[in-house]
């Protein structure tokens, strides 16, 4: 079903409750898909994927499953990225990101890591595929579960679990080898 | 935080610094009306002069020629990309991979989706888009070349429907047990909502008491589903199924 109701040719009356609902889905996750698609195309085209996403979302809204609105949004988010940009992702996307966390934009409420404790942690991202640098991102930051990010990355759910777990090993093993060699300006 | 990269991870979250600023509330509102007030399309740059545009028509031409002939198979088998229109950048619609995906986009011109149906008797053709993805347009074989995509591939075509039917029968036959007498039933109805009918069933193994639930071999050459015997234990996860 979509958004509204066709009620004359070229006009959707979708009823206040619709509105409403569909108003709060976007003010609550526009934030993290902006982000996310921030990862996966270059900043010049990061509104239109940001707009075209939504605008599906309103068309599609009672598509969309109470509870996994976030991964849905990702999904039609990521689509428009693969077919309108040919996936044209950033091999450095997630490090460029967590450098660009600049500490007066970070949340102030939050500890704030000190310089030599977030300086392994580029490195380690930095050894990472891109590949295991977006399973990251949607697990740690955008907090999907493996079978939410197999349905956005249109891998199996096993596929998902088994690259995720490698690719925590590695940031693992490799922030431990860099703290344990000491830490490089 | 020092021996956990993961919360050191999450702190940095760049989700943290977006916000919802006027122009997004001015986007929102334009979206709500039915439109949009950031275009999405790209306009086209003129050329510059004669000799780039032929350059660039020698190009295509040559690019042309080789994507008739090329066909590649698709690597997801879960997803389609159905367009409404014979266009890479036009209105699209992502579905499950259902069977075939000329039969998996097939419904949404024929429940309003993508408007009154298709003009004429236009078809469908599945290309391969550059990721892996099939994706499907109107238009006869041809529209893959124009689009720069390869066609779609005919033996991944028949993979896939093989692996949606495997994945179906495990995860009915899986996780639960299936008496064998209402086996033969159940698989009926997988095939014919598949469209294979012409797929046989036959049974194979005895039934005893140490094994009274239903088990299904699939033969994709002899096109045949063979009912076995098995153990009440649930089979595998159907996340472990294999294309």
């Amino acid at each position: 079903m979509d958004g509204g109701e066709r009620v004359e040719d070229g006009e959707v009356d979708a009823g206040a409750p619709h509105r409403d609902a569909f108003t709060s889905l976007y003010r609550q996750h526009l934030p993290a898909v902006r982000a996310q698609v921030r990862m996966w195309v270059s900043p010049d085209d990061v509104d239109e994927i940001v707009s075209s996403t939504f605008m599906t979302a309103w068309q599609k809204f009672d598509d969309i499953t109470n509870g996994s609105e976030r991964a849905w949004l990702l999904g039609v988010a990521r689509n428009h990225c693969r077919n309108r940009f040919r996936a044209r992702r950033r091999a450095d996307a997630l490090t460029d990101a967590v450098t660009r966390v600049t500490p007066p934009e970070f949340d102030p409420m939050a500890a704030r890591p000190e310089p030599d404790e977030f300086t392994p942690l580029l490195r380690a991202l930095a050894k990472l595929t891109d590949d295991e640098q977006e399973l990251l991102a949607l697990s740690v930051w955008q907090e999907l579960a493996p079978a939410e990010i197999a349905v956005i990355l249109g891998l199996r759910q096993g596929t998902v679990r088994v690259r995720l777990h490698r690719a925590r090993r590695r940031l693992e093993t490799e922030y431990q080898r860099l703290q344990q060699g000491g830490v490089e300006s | 935080v020092n021996g956990d990269p993961f919360e050191l991870l999450r702190r940095l979250s760049p989700i943290r610094r977006e916000r919802v600023t006027d122009e997004d509330e001015a986007q929102l509102a334009a979206i709500l009306r039915g439109g949009s007030s950031r275009s999405n399309v790209q306009p086209l740059r003129p050329r510059r002069n004669v000799a780039a545009a032929a350059l660039v028509v020698a190009a295509v031409l040559a690019t042309a020629a080789w994507v008739v002939l090329r066909r590649e198979e698709v690597t997801n088998p879960l997803q389609v990309a159905c367009h409404r229109t014979a266009s890479a950048v036009g209105d699209l619609h992502v579905v499950p991979m259902r069977g075939d995906p000329v039969s998996s986009c097939a419904p949404l011109w024929t429940d309003g989706t993508f408007g009154n149906g298709l003009p004429g008797r236009t078809p469908l053709s599945a290309c391969t888009s550059a990721d892996g993805t099939a994706a499907v347009f109107p238009g006869g074989a041809e529209v893959c070349a124009s689009l720069g995509l390869a066609q779609m591939a005919p033996p991944a075509a028949a993979d896939l429907v093989l692996h949606e039917l495997e994945t179906r029968l495990q995860l009915l036959f899986g996780p639960s047990c299936i008496p064998r007498a209402d086996a033969p039933k159940v698989i009926e109805s997988v095939l014919h909502e598949m469209g294979l009918d012409d797929w046989s069933i036959t049974l194979s193994a005895p039934l005893n008491d140490a094994r009274p639930c239903a088990a299904t071999e699939v033969d994709a050459r002899e096109r045949k589903i063979s009912i076995a015997a098995r153990t009440a234990q649930p089979l595998v996860p159907p996340a472990s199924v294999k294309p």
